[in-house]
């Protein structure tokens, strides 16, 4: 009983916890360090030997580029004869065509659906859901022929509505969970006030910016990455889009090792950047769309 | 069964937040000790670093003696009762409250059959196989109760517990509460923001602000011999009136006069070396809205205050009397006391009054109020610490 | 309903249609004359067809089970790690752990393939001198552990936000209850994540049956060495469009993606009913 009055704790006693933590702490970040090391160290080792020259490439890959070995030889190659531009805009144009309809399509289709009880409203959007369960790719053979009939090959059209159609399920599915959670009062004081459905769904979209957010990421990475239809339906040299034209633009470059580097340090690098700048949205997008 | 000491808590948060700083404390065996104060001045904090929630950054934390600075929760044998009761909602309510002692590797059947006893005295019987999905919110707050007591732990933890449930209820559980802290004989801390739970429900009242222990007192002391402004301030419904005044003495006489009023100060202001000392003071002047009563030609010797009156709330025991006097109110920077005042607009300092259910005073009247009360509450204006007569005088 | 219609129309044109037309023409031949079943029997009994479905199929197995014993338990690891409280600077690394999941196939296959070269030597200098991609034995292992690689990030993002909506005071009960990490971790975390890991296993086992990105771009669409690498999404294609002196035909194309649709729906059945039925999602 007497150790109570002595009041400063001896600091021998209060280690053993703080050890213990740190000893967890030190654990937990030793785990995630290496594995962070296993996630980087294949792209960094690429971005650092695209700066060589080729013997360095090849004497010693894991060395950083040295005045000695520095050599821009690969980006010469790459740059000088690649359509990288083009197949830039493609993938571009083609994202965020895909990412701004089906945002927009689905939260209209969300609005109705949470919004209005109407005959069928559950089969529809059971209907609607089927389509996050099955793989639009099955539907191939089928989407060839009909974007043929349509006059659509190789054009940036048959993607965007394809992709428009993949991510649709999925989007509407989100966005009537984000919807539902829009208090009802709102909308019926809108109502009250006079606004007719269409302010009302206009009213609400600002609301479900969250849920928009996350429907758009989870759009635009299968999108962007795809590389079975734009191989499928839009292979022309106008119309790749950048990981199709990175795939042919790769194969050329079989034994060129410095072109080769140097061409996926350049694709890799903007949309790496981009992910950087953006990870915290993204990241949140993907968190706040996992849970619903 | 166990007696709780902290010497010289403190905690910073890694953000640098001094959530608690350097707080004594006592907690005797089988007590029921209520930390009460604003919310966000560290209440939970100094909670969960006696669970062991959290490290304590300075100072010591003792149960019966041990220096339990280092332990882990579960060696500290301590159960705590969230606000938010934290059942686990993939269990029943049976292996809710049974968690603890499968963990402690109770025997089974000793298990079972505490777990029988816990649900028997909480009325919980007839709800031990349903999860905790399916309870209502008092249901779930006596299964949170029940997981505690379950354990038979040298103390109990409560952390606001009773926070989430309606005002009917919460009456109820407060009660019974008591009755069963004292029927366990449990040392107990009890943790609320609410000063009429607080009130109701300690034996001692600690009040915490930013961190920082104010008072410790039976609810009778803090509510009649306030430590200083904050206390006096946060404890009693409607809360203290309170302005700036000023000290006024001659050889003979002392009075504290704020705005356009003034209150005769008891005998002991007036004597001991006549130098005039305390004479023109800066002051903060205390008043009871409980004091304050209409003046009749009865009490026409008290002191008066006059008022005009805003408006009036009939609550049936009592009316209450939104008023301005002709003074200027003192401030104290907690916002949660701000509550319940009519706004500054008008001229004049907000005063409030606890007037008989009879008393006729009508909105817009200028009335006179007396101050039936032998003394005011003063303050040093500038430290904020309560004036005595028999200290500061 | 103004609302509905282009999302309607849209998915039921592009997406619907589309599938059930696969499924119509599967009993069609290449001429468009009705041939019932003639496309399944060609598909289970030529041996032509039938071996190279099997294999795949087994392949696809095995890819599965790669990302169902590495690539979940991996990304649940890491989840858990990243909601260590009190550890700071967990957001970096869940950024860099994301990270090789935003790069396109082609780029993860084409940066694994430079560093496996044994042109490169790169492996050697870690001790391995096979060529992992050139090898029957290792293609199939080295590319599901590429697309692990690759996807990790997905259960790990999941796992997460699952994880992060667990309140903090049910973890601080428990610990007060008297559990310690292991425990807490038994008995609470897991059961709440349950529904979570139905989740991402019904979506690895769809995406892995719908792959053919990774191995295309590796080991093209003849998915070598000696058909090693070959899955279901590699065989439709060349069933489909042909390769290496084989015509295509899409017929047989409809045919082998309605297999993979029953495949599919297979799964997506078993976990409706085998899983969703008996796991029960707690409001928190
Ligand atoms: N984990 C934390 N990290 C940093 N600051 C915290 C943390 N928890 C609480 N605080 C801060 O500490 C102060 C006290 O918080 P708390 O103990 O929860 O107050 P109370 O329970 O009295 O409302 C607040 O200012 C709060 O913002
Ligand atoms: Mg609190």
């Amino acid at each position: 009983m007497d150790t109570a009055t002595s009041a400063p704790a001896p600091p021998d006693r209060i280690s053993p916890t703080k050890r213990r933590i740190h000893l967890g702490r030190w654990g937990v970040h030793a785990v995630l360090l290496a594995y962070s090391l296993l996630a980087l160290g294949p792209t960094l080792l690429i971005i650092m030997n695209s700066l060589k020259s080729r013997s360095a490439i090849f004497d010693d890959a894991f060395s950083l580029p040295t005045s000695e070995t520095f050599d821009l030889v690969g980006y010469d190659t790459v740059l000088n004869g690649s359509s990288f531009d083009v197949y830039f805009r493609n993938s571009f144009i083609v994202t965020v065509a895909s990412v701004l309809l089906v945002v927009f399509f689905s939260a209209m289709a969300a609005f109705a659906l949470a919004e209005y009880d109407f005959k069928g409203n559950t089969m529809l959007a059971l209907y609607l859901a089927i389509g996050i369960m099955i793989p639009i790719r099955l539907g191939t053979v089928s989407i060839l022929k009909l974007m043929v009939s349509l006059g659509l090959i190789n054009t940036l059209w048959a993607l965007i509505l394809v992709y428009t159609a993949m991510g649709l399920p999925l989007g509407v599915f989100l966005m009537t969970q984000f919807m539902r959670q829009v208090p009802r009062e709102l909308k019926s004081a809108a109502r009250v006030d006079g606004a007719n459905e269409y302010r009302v769904f206009g009213l609400v979209l600002p609301l479900v910016r969250p849920g928009m957010a996350a429907v758009a990421v989870f759009t635009m990475l299968p999108v962007w990455n795809d590389l079975w239809f734009p191989l499928i339906l839009a292979p022309a040299e106008d119309t790749r889009t950048v990981t199709l034209g990175a795939s042919a633009f790769l194969g050329q470059f079989e034994r060129n090792w410095n072109a080769l580097l140097a061409a996926l340090t350049l694709a890799m690098v903007p949309i790496i950047l981009l992910y950087v700048i953006f990870s915290r949205q993204f990241l949140r997008g993907l968190t706040e769309g996992a849970i619903k | 069964m166990s007696e709780l000491r902290l010497s010289g808590v403190s905690k910073v948060y890694p953000n640098g937040v001094r959530a608690v700083s350097d707080v004594d404390l006592n907690i005797a065996d089988g007590e029921l000790l209520v930390l009460v104060g604003p919310s966000g001045c560290g209440k939970s904090t100094l909670l969960r670093m006696i669970a062991g929630l959290e490290d304590v950054t300075e100072g010591v934390v003792e149960i019966d003696g041990r220096i339990v600075n280092a332990e882990t929760p579960r060696e500290r044998d301590i159960a705590m009762v969230f606000q938010n009761y934290a059942l686990y909602p993939h269990m029943t309510v049976r292996k809710n409250i049974g968690y603890s002692l499968r963990l402690g590797k109770v025997p089974r059947d000793e298990a079972a059959q505490r777990i029988e006893d816990t649900a028997a005295l909480l009325e919980l019987t007839d709800l031990l196989d349903r999860k905790p999905g399916a309870l209502s919110g008092g249901q779930r707050q006596r299964v949170a109760m029940g997981r505690a007591i379950v354990r038979k732990p040298a103390a109990f933890l409560m952390d606001e517990p009773l926070s989430n449930l309606d005002a009917r209820l919460r009456v109820q559980m407060r009660a019974e509460i008591i009755r069963l802290q004292r029927s366990l004989g449990t040392t107990t801390v009890y943790v609320t923001h609410d000063q009429v739970e607080a009130m109701t429900m300690g034996s001692r009242v600690a009040v915490l602000r930013d961190g920082l222990l104010q008072q410790v007192e039976s609810p009778q002391v803090l509510y009649d011999h306030p430590d200083n402004l904050f206390v006096a301030a946060f404890i009693g419904s409607p809360s203290m009136n309170l302005y700036q005044g000023r000290i006024e003495r001659t050889s003979t006489t002392a009075r504290a006069v704020f705005g356009a009023h003034s209150f005769p100060l008891q005998d002991q202001w007036t004597e001991g070396d006549g130098s005039g000392g305390n004479d023109g003071r800066e002051v903060i002047v205390g008043i009871r809205p409980e004091w304050l009563v209409e003046q009749t030609r009865d009490n026409a010797d008290l002191p008066s205050v006059r008022v005009r009156v805003e408006l009036v709330e009939a609550l049936g025991s009592e009316l209450v009397a939104h008023t301005t006097i002709e003074a200027a109110g003192a401030e104290i920077d907690t916002p949660e006391l701000a509550e319940g005042h009519v706004s500054e607009s008008s001229d004049g300092a907000p005063c409030l009054a606890r007037l008989s259910p009879r008393s006729r005073v009508a909105v817009g009247e200028t009335i006179d109020l007396a101050i039936n009360h032998p003394s005011v509450h003063l303050f040093d204006a500038e430290t904020e610490r309560a004036l005595r007569p028999d200290r500061d005088r | 309903m103004v609302f509905l219609a282009p999302a309607t129309v849209i998915y039921s044109v592009f997406m619907v249609y589309p599938l059930l037309d696969s499924l119509r023409r599967s009993f069609f031949d290449d001429d468009g004359n009705f041939a019932g079943l003639d496309n399944y029997n060609t598909l289970f009994g030529n041996p032509t067809f039938a071996d190279r479905f099997w294999d795949a199929l087994g392949h696809n197995f095995q890819f599965f089970a790669f990302h169902m014993v590495l690539q979940n338990p991996i990304g649940l690891l890491l989840a858990v790690l990243l909601t260590v409280q009190s550890v700071r600077g967990l957001n970096i690394y869940r950024t860099i752990v994301f990270l090789p999941t935003t790069l396109s196939v082609v780029i993860v296959g084409f940066i694994w393939r430079l560093i496996l070269s044994p042109i490169w030597g790169v492996t050697e200098t870690v001790g391995i001198d096979t060529p992992l991609l050139g090898e029957s034995r290792t293609v199939l292992p080295t590319l599901s552990l590429i697309s692990v690689w690759q996807w990790v990030g997905i259960p790990m993002i999941f796992f997460y936000a699952v994880l992060i909506a667990i309140p903090k005071d049910l973890i601080e009960a428990s610990r007060v209850d008297g559990a310690g990490s292991w425990q807490v971790f038994r008995d609470i975390t897991f059961p709440l994540i349950l529904p979570m890991l139905g989740i991402i296993s019904i979506l690895t086992y769809i995406g892995n049956f719908n792959a053919f990105d990774l191995i295309y771009q590796v080991k093209g669409v003849v998915a070598g060495p000696d058909f090693a690498s070959d899955i279901m999404g590699t065989f439709f294609y060349r069933t489909f469009f042909g390769a290496s002196g084989t015509t295509g035909s899409p017929a047989m194309g409809a045919t082998v993606a309605s297999v993979m649709f029953l495949i599919i729906l297979a799964g997506v059945l078993l976990y409706m009913f085998g899983w969703q039925r008996r796991v029960t999602t707690y409001e928190l």
